[in-house]
């Protein structure tokens, strides 16, 4: 064919079909468009998507990103003031960020009310600012609104093989034991560690962390990860927990984590709810079926075994176009039958009645587990917009005591010290 | 040299150029293989060189049950939309400093000029555009990446066209303009059909880092009407899973489009890429 002619025909094709494929959304409430995270948390979103249009003619068009995509993704789209998201799901992390940037709508203005069925922590961890802990300085003056309301109740939890001892650890000199006679050279390991930099081994250690009596900040924002009991916690991971551990934990994510155990080369370790599902519970791939059970995270020095929380949570953009019928979604999934549904399609509860519905311990064992673990109640990371950079930071040093770049005590004191930095410059009255 | 060490030069020439074969091709095999495995195979304790059942579910999946589809459509619209418009300008360009009377001075800055844009990395200039295409009401519409990629592959699509102009003798043309033939005439029926090589070399090329680009797309838009395929693969890493045949299946799919236009267009694409490297008019 001659280049012209080619060319000819081209252009308007391509220009036609730009114009066919970039039309906005309408906007208007027949069709609510939500900005979800890829992969199993929004399993059941998905499920219930069509049956909100069959019961209420509005259309639910959902929006995958994976995690840190889905975090650009909504930073750029409230800088935009841009109205493509009527809602959005956010990890509960983000929820300093947006709440300090005024990016979402209050909930209770829009008719969301709380239900006694849904634990406290459920509806703290969607307020802002946060009804305890340290408040970043800038927000002490704003009024307490409700910005986000849980939808994906997840709690770390710990899982352990039944098959190899018959009752699980009670307590992390419980979690040691155990490791060290489980531990099988080449074949399984006593414990697993995830302890990929940033996020996951900060995900997989503040449990632990916390349990011990350690943690990242006091009530006045005073960095204490560097105190006897934090170092003691970091020393756990690294001098006790490592020797015992899979090879490379440096560079163990939760898939592999899942994959390790889903094997049977593993004893022992944390666990999301979100991830249980994907390996561990899969009957396409698990080599583990019935021997692996959920529990609440064990004991430490402190006392206590604290879960923390990594709520999924739905929110309304101040730019949406349809706030009413977007809260009206939102009270529609929180009703107990719509419950129901979405925990028979991989989605996770959080009514307690649901989480605690004998129909659906068979399929989700750890579901008991997770409404005890919402009820103890369970910590939320740092309320401040600057976790992500102390995540990064301490997530940073572990990696490195944990691939033998330095010690335990280093990795203590070097991270504290970059955090006093941080915090100091933002503006917090960290000593 | 001797029989004997001329064929030892050929035996190690091939077996050098055998394993090189062998560690280009070996990552798209086993991508390959990827593509064609269970969920259940990519848990086995030991990762296999070959699926143990192959199956076309991932190419389903990322097709069909994810609407990978539709982003290959936008990848499509939006790859072609930009290597035509960067055609066009860069044709409009390189017209002037090539066939007519340009100083030579003026031909330096263009080409310069044409360059300079080339040198800055993307991700210095990202916010910029989203702040732009956000000003001017873009924002996750597919106008804003053809405009964006245009911009983007414009100096190659000069420096490689500029190139191929220069080639085709002026004297063709004058002697057109003599018999009385008009600029447009003469560029249509003269001009165009000679560079038509050139074209083909400078389409494909452009085309497939359109193709390729994830950065823009990925801050430039925020659903599948306007997401391109790349930033939908790479949506395939979840927080607690990597999902990596249907990974593959969109990598394959990703790479046939360009690489079955090489392989169709490889001569003129070898000769986009080799004129006028080493000479200058």
């Amino acid at each position: 064919m001659k280049l012209r002619k080619w060319l000819a025909m081209l252009v308007p094709i391509a220009l036609v079909a730009s114009a066919c494929s970039s039309t906005p959304s309408s906007g208007t409430a027949t069709k609510l468009t939500i900005a979800a995270v890829q992969g199993v948390e929004d399993a059941g979103l998905k499920a219930l998507a069509p049956m909100y249009k069959q019961q209420k003619g509005v259309e639910i068009e959902i929006v995958e990103a994976p995690y840190d995509d889905l975090y650009s993704k909504l930073v750029n789209a409230f800088k935009a003031n841009d109205s493509t998201y009527d809602l959005i799901m956010m990890d509960d992390p983000w929820m300093p960020k947006f709440g300090t940037d005024g990016s979402l709508s209050d909930l209770g203005a829009l008719g969301i009310t709380q239900d006694p069925d849904i634990a406290q922590v459920v509806w703290d961890v969607g307020t802002w600012p946060p009804p305890r802990g340290p408040v970043p300085p800038t927000e002490t003056s704003k009024a307490k609104q409700l910005l986000g309301v849980t939808i994906v109740g997840n709690v770390e939890m710990f899982m352990y093989r039944n098959d190899l001892t018959p009752t699980g650890p009670t307590s992390y000199d419980d979690v040691l034991a155990n490791a060290k006679a489980q531990n099988k050279q080449g074949s399984v390991a006593g414990y697993i560690i995830r302890g990929k930099a940033t996020n996951p081994v900060v995900a997989d250690f503040l449990p632990i962390l916390w349990s011990q009596g350690g943690d990242v900040f006091d009530e006045n924002w005073n960095v204490v990860l560097d105190n006897d009991a934090s170092k003691a916690a970091i020393g756990f991971l690294v001098n006790d927990l490592k020797p015992v551990a899979q090879t490379d934990p440096g560079s163990t994510d939760a898939s592999d984590r899942d994959k390790i155990m889903a094997n049977g080369q593993g004893y022992q370790s944390s666990v999301w709810p979100g991830e249980i599902n994907t390996a561990v519970l899969d009957p396409a791939v698990t080599k583990v079926a019935g021997k692996v059970t959920f529990i609440p995270i064990p004991k430490g020095k402190s006392g206590k075994g604290v879960g923390m929380m990594g709520n999924w949570l739905l929110g309304v953009p101040k730019a949406s176009k349809n706030q009413q019928a977007a809260a009206e979604f939102i009270k529609w999934m929180l009703q107990k039958d719509t419950q129901m549904t979405y925990a028979q399609n991989q989605g996770i509860p959080s009514r307690t009645s649901v989480l605690k519905d004998a129909s659906l311990t068979a399929a989700n064992p750890y579901f008991p587990v997770l409404a005890d673990a919402l009820q103890a109640p369970p910590n939320w990371r740092p309320r401040t917009d600057q976790w992500n950079a102390v995540e990064t930071i301490i997530g940073t040093h572990l990696n490195n005591a944990l691939t033998g770049g330095e010690t335990a005590d280093q990795a203590a004191t070097g991270a504290a010290a970059e955090i006093r930095t941080l915090m100091k410059g933002a503006g917090y009255p960290t000593q | 040299m001797t029989h004997r060490s001329r064929g030892f030069t050929r035996v190690a020439t091939s077996v050098l150029l055998a394993v090189i074969a062998f560690i280009f091709a070996f990552p798209l095999f086993y991508l390959i293989s990827t593509s064609l495995k269970t969920k259940a195979d990519l848990f086995a304790p030991v990762p296999s060189l070959f699926p143990p059942a192959p199956t076309i579910d991932p190419y389903i999946s990322v097709l069909f049950t994810r609407g990978f589809g539709g982003l290959l459509v936008n990848s499509v619209v939006v790859g072609l939309s930009a290597t035509v418009l960067s055609i066009c300008v860069a044709f409009a360009i390189c017209y002037p400093i090539t066939r007519l009377p340009a100083s030579p001075r003026l031909r330096a800055f263009v080409l310069s000029w044409a360059l300079s844009l080339r040198f800055l990395p993307p991700v210095a200039v990202v916010i910029p555009y989203f702040a732009i295409v956000r000003t001017i009401g873009l924002y996750n519409q597919l106008p804003a990446l053809i405009l964006v990629y245009t911009i983007f592959n414009l100096p190659l699509a000069i420096w490689m066209l500029r190139g191929f102009l220069d080639e085709i003798p002026l004297e063709i043309e004058e002697a057109a303009l003599v018999d009385g033939a008009s600029r447009w005439y003469a560029f249509r029926t003269i001009l165009l059909p000679l560079s038509r090589t050139g074209i083909l070399a400078v389409v494909i090329i452009v085309f497939a880092f359109d193709w390729a680009e994830f950065l823009f797309a990925f801050i430039l838009t925020a659903t599948p009407q306007a997401m391109t395929f790349p930033v939908g693969v790479q949506g395939l890493v979840t927080q607690f899973e990597i999902i990596w045949n249907d990974m593959a299946a969109g990598a394959v799919i990703a790479i046939v489009i360009p690489l079955s236009l090489m392989i169709i267009a490889r001569r003129h694409v070898m000769t986009g890429l080799t004129f006028g490297v080493i000479r200058e008019k």
